[in-house]
């Protein structure tokens, strides 16, 4: 019931603002906070794993499915069940895509957020394909 | 000393001179004042308190939050947690392969010491104990989380600005006394003054 309360708070926000990716990274950056309990050492990928386990289980009760990494700075996450393009409504297939355009913007934004807020610098992108959805996420280092 | 002797027995012969009266005997020493015995309970002398101040720093060891306790060194204080941040980052980069937030303490200064727990996101909380209030690492280390909490709670309210000045929110100051008071106030073990403080030995007169 809560998930279903946040997923339309979330589905609200999204709606509504003109940078979804902005108030992602002012979330993430603020949510991360909370999240930490631990030092995780400057090593990225310690910092990736925190992300794919404790923060996406803190944000959507779940870990992230899949984590790929070349080790050169580039990291692919993938969720096969992505929570927030789980239940999605629209009036039409138009409607549909350009709302999911809008979450995924914001939940990149989500996690430049919480990667700045753990000291690194990166691109992120997404890629779905309802429910399954892919970041892939590029250090600037 | 043959002149101090000549004092005295003047002084006794002046006394004597002046207090005897016939018939009126003379004084008695007034009666040795009973040994006195130690209070059953501790007797109630203003302490310092066991938490002078508690910090928190941001990234770029940009100031926070002061909570400082000790009405008399306000200035002092802070001056002394900004410095010793460098030494808070020698603790942070020793315990670097360490997943703990707490440091620990990381100096003793003019009978304070300062412990110091770093968090992944960069923020560094300071308190400075008194050293002689023998406060349990496991309580400051309690308190500290219990303050980076607040500060988390703080982030949490989307009308915060992240700009990186100081937190003005009654809120947080009220949740962080509260956690000094809980953790290491009430934890302290209070030795009586006179215990603190030795008692020079009484010289022996010449």
């Amino acid at each position: 019931m809560a998930e279903c309360v946040l997923s339309l708070i979330v589905a609200e926000t999204v709606q509504r603002s003109t940078n979804q990716e902005r108030q992602g990274y002012d979330t993430g950056y603020r949510f991360v906070e909370q999240m930490s309990e631990r030092r995780l050492g400057t090593d990225p990928l310690e910092v990736m794993k925190f992300l794919c386990k404790e923060l996406w289980f803190g944000m959507f009760g779940k870990q992230v499915d899949k984590l790929q990494t070349n080790h050169r700075g580039v990291f692919v996450l993938k969720d096969f069940q992505f929570r927030w393009l789980s239940r999605v409504s629209c009036a039409d297939l138009e409607a549909k895509a350009a709302y999911e355009e809008k979450l995924l913007k914001y939940a990149c934004g989500v996690l430049r957020g919480a990667l700045a807020n753990l000291g690194l610098e990166a691109a992120v992108t997404a890629n779905a394909q309802a429910p399954a959805c892919s970041f892939s996420v590029q250090l600037k280092t | 000393r043959r002149g101090s002797q000549h004092r005295i027995s003047d002084a006794t012969a002046r006394s004597s001179m002046s207090t005897t009266q016939p018939g009126v005997p003379a004084p008695r020493p007034p009666p040795a004042p009973p040994a006195p015995v130690p209070p059953a309970v501790p007797a109630r002398k203003p302490s310092p308190r066991a938490c002078a101040a508690l910090a928190v720093i941001g990234k770029k060891n940009r100031p926070l939050a002061f909570r400082v306790y000790d009405a008399n060194g306000d200035a002092y204080l802070r001056n002394l947690v900004l410095c010793s941040l460098d030494v808070v980052d020698e603790c942070a980069q020793a315990q670097e392969n360490g997943r703990d937030e707490f440091l620990g303490a990381a100096t003793t200064v003019d009978g304070r010491k300062l412990y110091a727990s770093r968090t992944a996101t960069g923020i560094t909380l300071c308190a400075v104990l008194d050293a002689g209030a023998g406060v349990p690492e496991a309580h400051v280390r309690a308190c500290l989380a219990d303050a980076r909490k607040a500060y988390a709670k703080c982030l949490a309210n989307p009308f915060f600005k992240l700009d990186g000045g100081e937190i003005t929110s009654p809120v947080f100051a009220a949740r962080v006394d509260e956690a000094v008071r809980l953790r290491l106030e009430s934890a302290a073990v209070r030795a009586p003054p006179s215990s603190q403080r030795p008692t020079p030995p009484p010289t022996p007169p010449r």
